[in-house]
Formats: C-alpha cells, sequence, structure tokens
C-alpha cells in the first residue's frame, strides 16, 4: 500500500508541478482603460489549439497495483474536442494480466492458497474530457514545453478472466475517471500521459459473488490531433 | 489543492479484495510410484509399550501393502497399460516401498549414536522387498533390537514398568501383545546388545529434517550446523542416508512420540509449523506427514492423558498432518475406568496403509471444504463429479470424482484416476479460516 501511495503522489506532483507556472505574455502596455480582475479571463495564448479537431492516441500501460495480478495492455483513444475545454473521447484497451510473485508463492505447496482474483482482458470505455489547464513548462531554461491537463470521467464495460484454471469470463459495467497530461510536441502531436482508475461491478463464477473491483493504470503514448490548430 | 489529494489518492489505491481458494493436489511425479516411510520413533524411556506395540503389529501394514496377488511388475510403462485395469482396482500392489527408523533425539550429547540427529537404526537401515525376503522382521529387527529402549526385567508379578520373562515362549510363536525377553532374544539373536534410552526433548520436525538432510548428497544449507539452530549435522555428513530419498518419490514421515515437538528451530510455545514446512519444501521430494502423537484434541482443548506433553506441542504436529495431507492418530486413549491405555496400533498402521495405498487416487484437503466449491482439475482439464449410487450399502461411482467427507479427501473413480506424471489441482473455499496466516 505504502509504495502504491508514493508512486501515486510522484504522478500527480507531477501533474501539478507546472501549474504555477502558468506564464503571463509580458506585452507592451495598451491603454485600454480600466479591466477590473474578474474580467481578465484568459492570462495565456492557446500556442496548440485543440477545439473541433479530432484527436488519435495509442498509449501503452501497466496495472502495477493488483495485489496478485500484474497487467501490460495497449490502449486506443479516439477523441473529439468540441472546445478548448470539452470534448468526448472513446477508448478501447486490450491487454493479459499475470499472477504476480506473491500469488504463485501462494498457489505453492507452503500456503496452498489460491486468490480467486481476475486478470484484465480488455475494455471499452466512453468519457467525457475536461481540459481546465493549458500551460507552459520552461526546461533547464532551454525549451518550452506547451501542455494542458485534462481530467476524464465516463462509462463502459471490462472483460476480466478468473486466473483459477476454470478460467471463467466476466463482463463488468465500469465507471471510470481519470486524470492526464498533454506534452504537445506540435501543432498535431503529442506526449500523453494518464492515469485512469476504472471501477467495475464484477460477477465472480466459482464463489458466485459480487465485487467491487479497481483497475488502476499508468498510461503513456502519443496522440495525433487531426485538422488545423 | 492539497485537501484534494489525500481522496484522490485513497481513489487510486483502494485495495481488491478476492476469497481465497484452498488449492490440494500435487504432480504424479514418476512411474516408479515409489514410496519412501521414515519412522521417527521416540526412544525416551516413557516410550517403550508403544514402540512394543508398533514392532507387534507391523504385520498390519505390510499385509496391507503386500496382498497375496502381489508381485505386478511395474518395471516399464507397457507393464502399466498391460496391468491398468489392476492398477486402478489395487493400486496399492504397484507401490514401491522402503522403510527406515530414526528417533526424535536430535541433541545428543558427545558420540551420535544410531537414530540420533536424523541418523537411520539396524543393519540394513533401509528396508524393502528389494532388499530382504522379510520385509516385516527386517522392520522390527530394526525397531525392537537397534531403536527401543527397554526398562530392566522384572522381579515380582506387580511391578511395573519392567519387562517379563517367558520360559515357556518358543521362537516363532505368536508373542501376543507383551514383549518379553526371550522374544527379544528370539528377534535380536540372544547376544544382543540393546541401544540406550533417548533424549528426554522430543524433536521429531527437527530429526525428520536431519534425516533428509543427510540422504542427498547436496543437501541444503539450512542442514548445516551453526550456532543459531546448534544441530548436529556437520560437513561430511551428507549421503549418510543415501538412498532414503529416491527421485520422484513420496515421502512420508510417521512420527510416533507420547510428547508434542520441541524442536529447536522454533520458540517454545510456537504452535504454526511453518518453519519446518519451508523446510522440508526444500527437498524435492512431496512430504507427507502422519503422526501418532498425544491425545490432544484441538477442536475441544481436551488433552487427556497428557503427561509432560504440551498442548502448543502437539498442535504443531496437528497442522503439520493438516498442511501435508497425513493424518494425526492418538497413542493413548482413556478405557473405561479412566485409565490411559495404549491405543490400538494396528489401527494407525491400517491407516498408514490405507493413506499410503491411495497416494494416486485420493486427494486429501487440507480443511474441510464447502463442497459445492470445489472443482477438480487434471493436467489443466476440469474433471466432472462422479455420480455415485449405494446399494446394500455399498456406494459405487462413476468416472469422475467424489468427496468422502469421513477422510476429508476427494477420490477418483474410473477412467478418471489421474495417470502417472499428471498433474492434479483441487480448489475449494474452506470452511474455516485458513490454519496459516499469510504474508501478503
Amino acid at each position: 500500500m505504502a509504495r502504491t501511495s508514493i508512486l501515486a503522489a510522484m504522478i500527480l506532483a507531477f501533474i501539478f508541478a507546472p501549474l504555477p507556472a502558468r506564464a503571463q505574455e509580458t506585452v507592451t502596455p495598451i491603454d485600454l482603460g480600466l479591466l477590473r480582475d474578474s474580467e481578465i479571463a484568459v492570462v495565456q495564448k492557446l500556442l496548440y489549439s485543440m477545439a473541433g479537431r479530432t484527436e488519435v492516441g495509442m498509449q501503452m500501460g501497466l496495472m502495477p497495483f493488483d495485489p496478485y495480478t500484474t497487467a501490460l495492455l495497449g490502449n486506443m483513444t479516439i477523441s473529439r474536442h468540441f472546445s478548448e475545454l470539452l470534448g468526448a473521447e472513446l477508448a478501447l484497451a486490450g491487454g493479459y494480466g499475470m499472477k504476480n510473485g506473491h500469488y504463485r508463492e501462494l498457489e505453492g505447496p507452503t500456503y496452498g492458497v489460491a486468490p480467486e482474483a481476475y486478470r484484465f482482458l480488455g475494455r471499452m470505455v466512453g468519457s467525457v474530457e475536461w481540459t481546465p489547464v493549458y500551460a507552459k513548462m520552461n526546461w533547464l531554461g532551454r525549451k518550452v514545453f506547451h501542455h494542458n491537463v485534462f481530467l476524464l470521467g465516463g462509462a463502459g464495460a471490462t472483460l476480466e478472466q478468473s486466473v483459477l484454471p476454470a478460467a471463467d469470463l466476466a463482463f463488468c459495467p465500469t465507471l471510470t475517471w481519470g486524470l492526464g497530461a498533454r506534452i504537445f510536441g506540435g501543432s498535431r502531436t503529442s506526449l500523453r500521459l494518464e492515469i485512469r482508475d476504472d471501477v467495475m461491478l464484477q460477477h465472480r463464477s466459482q464463489t458466485d459473488t459480487n465485487a467491487i473491483k479497481q483497475n488502476v493504470m499508468l498510461l503513456i503514448g502519443l496522440s495525433r490531433l487531426g485538422g488545423a490548430s | 489543492m492539497q485537501r484534494y489529494i489525500l481522496p484522490v489518492l485513497v481513489l487510486f489505491t483502494g485495495c481488491n479484495q478476492y476469497q481465497l481458494f484452498r488449492v490440494a493436489g500435487h504432480v504424479q511425479t514418476s512411474f516408479s510410484n515409489d514410496v519412501d516411510i521414515l519412522f521417527v520413533v521416540d526412544n525416551s524411556p516413557s516410550m517403550y509399550n508403544e514402540a512394543g506395540a508398533l514392532g507387534l503389529n507391523f504385520n498390519t501394514f505390510i499385509e496391507d501393502l503386500v496382498a497375496p496377488e502381489s508381485g505386478q511388475s511395474t518395471v516399464t510403462l507397457g507393464d502399466a497399460v498391460d496391468n491398468y485395469s489392476e492398477y486402478v482396482t489395487h493400486l496399492g500392489l504397484f507401490l514401491d516401498y522402503q522403510l527406515a527408523i530414526t528417533t526424535t533425539s536430535a541433541d545428543p550429547e558427545g558420540l551420535i549414536d544410531p537414530g540420533d540427529a536424523g541418523t537411520l537404526t539396524g543393519a540394513p537401515s533401509i528396508v524393502s522387498p528389494d532388499t530382504t525376503d522379510d520385509v516385516e522382521g527386517a522392520f522390527r529387527s530394526n525397531l525392537l533390537c537397534d531403536t527401543t529402549w527397554w526398562p530392566s526385567p522384572c522381579v515380582s508379578d506387580d511391578q511395573e514398568d519392567c519387562i517379563s520373562y517367558d520360559p515357556n515362549y518358543v521362537c516363532g510363536q505368536d508373542p501376543g501383545d507383551e514383549i518379553t525377553w526371550e522374544y527379544l532374544d528370539c528377534v535380536c539373536g540372544s547376544n544382543w546388545e540393546q541401544p540406550g534410552s533417548g533424549s528426554g526433548t522430543e524433536e521429531g520436525l527437527e530429526a525428520a529434517f536431519l534425516a533428509l538432510c543427510r540422504a542427498t548428497p547436496n543437501p541444503p544449507a539450512a542442514c548445516y550446523a551453526d550456532s543459531q539452530t546448534g544441530t548436529s549435522f556437520w560437513y561430511g555428513d551428507e549421503s549418510s542416508n543415501l538412498g532414503l530419498l529416491r527421485e520422484g518419490a513420496t515421502t512420508v514421515v510417521v512420527i510416533v512420540t507420547d510428547e508434542g515437538d520441541t524442536s529447536r528451530r522454533m520458540a517454545q510455545g510456537e504452535e504454526d509449523p511453518e518453519t519446518y514446512l519451508d523446510l522440508l519444501d526444500l527437498f524435492e521430494n512431496r512430504v507427507i506427514m502422519v503422526v501418532i502423537g498425544p491425545h490432544y484434541e484441538s477442536d475441544t482443548g481436551a488433552f487427556l492423558c497428557a503427561g509432560e506433553a504440551t498442548s502448543w506441542g502437539a498442535r504443531r504436529y496437528i497442522e503439520a498432518t493438516e498442511a501435508t495431507g497425513g493424518f494425526y492418530n492418538y497413542i493413548v486413549d482413556q478405557d473405561d475406568s479412566g485409565e490411559c491405555v495404549t491405543t490400538d496400533f494396528a489401527q494407525h498402521l491400517e491407516d498408514l496403509g490405507d493413506l499410503i495405498n491411495q497416494l494416486t487416487n485420493v486427494f486429501s484437503l487440507q480443511t474441510l471444504p464447502d463442497p459445492a466449491t470445489i472443482r477438480v482439475f487434471v493436467d489443466g482439464d476440469e474433471v466432472a463429479e462422479a455420480i455415485c449410487t449405494t446399494t446394500d450399502g455399498i456406494e459405487t461411482c462413476g468416472d469422475g470424482w467424489s468427496y468422502d467427507v469421513s477422510i476429508n479427501a476427494v477420490a477418483f473413480h474410473g477412467s478418471t484416476v489421474p495417470d502417472y506424471n499428471a498433474e492434479v489441482r483441487i480448489y475449494y473455499l474452506p470452511m474455516e479460516e485458513l490454519p496459516r496466516d499469510l504474508p501478503f
């Protein structure tokens, strides 16, 4: 649990660290009359606009937080950005969860125990994307990266399989939310980092029980924006 | 912002919870179907009656393994194919067994006598149908003449804790239930020298481990003596029990004692035998523990005829037998008048014979299962539950498996009896808590 918490904190720190760096553009003062603070809504010039554009992305992912399985996955996303703030995304992922060292030790002769764990096989979720932060980050005084931070929330379904020999399948209704960031490499390409938490209702057939399960995944990949910036 | 971080972390890191199935079964490791049986006999002065009972009743065990129609060849796979129906119906005939004895004395002072610190008693110390025509006699000789301490002769009829004379006894006669000096002379020879008594600190698990250490040329590092264990296994002791552990064999350790375990690598009072189960796992052979031990009823906590035995020492043995698929029988019981008497060793040996006979088609479960949750797999393929019918009190089952609640085991029937080298896995939800704490 401690390792998990530290890793999550590091990821959040990475994502939120640039926030104070929202740069104020230095401009030559022009007399526009008196502006109140509440009337200043935009402080950042959006060099890479997403409004009205479609984004296609591919990511690799890892689910390291389950106590008994570790899954590798590939994730494909297609997003439509209605404005700079709002968009919709469809994500399709496939992967395979393997028993980890804890599981193998438990099922050995010393303990003779086999948890009714389920391995990840795939998921399809639709999400609404809200991108409230656009910022620049100066790297070692030499390079400026434009990036944004977004939140995702949505629903879909996950396919999992029991790691017990019966290998029962489970189709799980899933709620998902996530937090991510795009680091723009140009008007069309960006490096996309994301942490997702899928919360699903899972029916486990061997014990005939229902359980809430969380799949927390770390994703990294590239995405490409179509249309003009 | 900071006030949001904690709830976010909690959401991301909630632990998934799973029900825990127990797993039983193992790989049928070899065609030879070898069973190595190691008796670990308490040779302290309080045990001569029980050792005598073991020796006198040993024919029960041998008769269980060697039926009149024995003699089926198991040299090649073809033999097994030819004798398949015989194999399915009389599995015991195909067992290739051998017997050896060590003692619970693991802390010798000075010289190590035969039976101390995992060494074997008797000559030959490993007895099998391949080495002698009279397995029963050879084992009895090793037990009574080279392992057991005997008290002094009786000088009056009402004397206790002594061995009587019976001048009328003729070698070869049935001695009945009592060991006499004449009987011992017949078994051991007239000039036999009886062994000394063993340690009063009974370390059944340590002695079993040391015996296995001595059976291999490359024992695990944990075998060797160091300042912490103070055990008596030194460089040069490797292979001193060579032949005891055969490749691919199942090893059955039978501890016979009236005391609980006080093995040195565990703290006094510690009930979970995990330390020694882990040590026994260091050997490639499957090890099954059987204990004929103190009358401690783990369900009720009742401790009858306890003597100097401790409940935690008895529980240690009980948990070891449950974890390895063996059984625990009481060595003493109270008769109708409340007096403590040695239990029927013929029954213990019959149970042992049944256990060994069933190694190939009956798989013991470590804890009581919820029968509805049992699922059985052989080489990854699920085996269906057998349909059993009872006619005139005799149960017959079709192909598949059945759960026998009387022995808490899953039995295979007909064509589903696992073949050699098959991997058998039985999954079930336990009715009780897990017997051992899990590390994760």
